[in-house]
């Protein structure tokens, strides 16, 4: 994407460029999927497929549900960007770092499309093995085979959590995902356990989490990092597919 | 004498991202830099740079990767995961990168 056009998204949002019919489903998909992910339905997903078809829709799904994980993993842990350039204070050094890092990204890196084999049907029953039963729109992922393969890693890593620690997760994660703007961006009493409140934060506003949140959870659970390493992929992957799931409820279409 | 213009961008780029090569004290878990890795780790974050057709040598490896450096199957887990959404399946680049920096905006997330 245009550098330029990169930055007047990422500074101003989606209102700030000149969208197509298609962009306008994307951006009211995501900030549903921001706002209030708790109602989403297959209804949200229709737009998007009647701009990029069922496999196009379930490709944007899966990079939708890629990033809520990777934005909460980012927060949760308190990276900020891999170039000081981009940083929060100036915005004209930080308007200069976002392109340096577009060109940086073209040179360092091989950015073009590479076909997927995997067999889907067996990737699929995999990841059931894990997750259970999946929502019946996930038989349409045959159309877009690299989100069955991206499920299947999911799924290969999910085995290796720690199972009472996941199902907390699980549980305060679903219960936690706003249902309206006011969830999504107010002040709401958290959970008293330290683990379910950062679960609960991690889940409605990950940017707000703070080292004391983590801290508790070290003092209760004795977590060292790679224990909070895995309780920080469990809150950030269970976001990702309570969207996915939402989505796929239905086939898509 | 005139300066080669590729190594001039490499070293620009070294330039750029050198204190993402280096330990993080500011966050809430322990980074583990490429140098300080254990042979497991190394070896997970060069499938990643071989996953994301990474140019360059040494490889630079985002601090999004180093937050799974306690657990090295983690790092190639979302490594391949990332390969897949990223650069598998029809649709252009420019629609994912569309939908990723939306999401990111909207979350309010500066990584």
């Amino acid at each position: 994407m245009e550098a330029g056009r990169v930055t007047r998204i990422a500074e101003q949002g989606a209102s700030a460029a000149h969208l197509d019919a298609g962009e306008r489903a994307i951006a009211a998909l995501v900030h549903q999927s921001v706002r209030a992910p708790a109602r989403l339905d297959p209804a949200s997903l229709r737009p998007v497929v009647a701009a990029y078809g069922v496999g196009g829709a379930l490709e944007i799904v899966a990079v939708v549900a890629l990033f809520h994980f990777v934005n909460r993993v980012a927060d949760l842990v308190g990276i900020r960007s891999d170039l000081p350039l981009v940083q929060p204070r100036w915005r004209w050094l930080r308007q200069v770092g976002v392109r340096l890092q577009a060109i940086m990204m073209r040179r360092v890196m091989d950015l073009s499309n590479c076909p997927v084999e995997i067999d889907v049907s067996q990737a699929l029953a995999e990841v059931e093995t894990v997750f259970g039963p999946l929502p019946p729109g996930y038989r349409a992922v045959a159309e877009a085979p690299n989100v069955a393969g991206f499920l299947k890693v999911v799924a290969g890593v999910v085995r290796g959590l720690e199972s009472t620690m996941l199902e907390r997760v699980t549980r305060v994660v679903a219960g936690a995902l706003p249902a309206s703007d006011n969830e999504a961006t107010g002040f709401h009493p958290r959970p008293a356990d330290p683990m379910d409140a950062l679960a609960f934060v991690g889940t409605r506003y990950a940017v707000r989490t703070t080292d004391a949140m983590v801290d508790a959870v070290r003092a209760r659970y004795g977590y060292g990092d790679a224990e909070l390493t895995d309780l920080f992929y469990a809150i950030a992957m269970r976001n990702g597919l309570e969207r996915m799931h939402r989505l796929l409820a239905a086939p898509p279409g | 004498m005139s300066i080669p213009h590729r190594a001039l961008a490499r070293t620009a780029t070294f330039a750029a991202y050198w204190p993402a090569t280096q330990p993080h004290d500011m966050t809430r878990i322990t980074l583990i830099p490429k140098h300080q890795a254990s042979p497991d780790l190394r070896r997970a974050y060069a499938t990643v740079a071989t996953l994301w057709g990474m140019r360059g040598e040494p490889p630079l490896v985002a601090q999004i990767v180093q937050c799974f450096s306690h657990r090295p199957f983690m790092v190639e887990q979302v490594g391949f995961g990332y390969r897949y959404v990223g650069w598998g399946g029809r649709l252009p680049r420019t629609v994912r990168e569309f939908t990723a920096v939306l999401v990111s905006r909207e979350n309010d997330c500066f990584y």
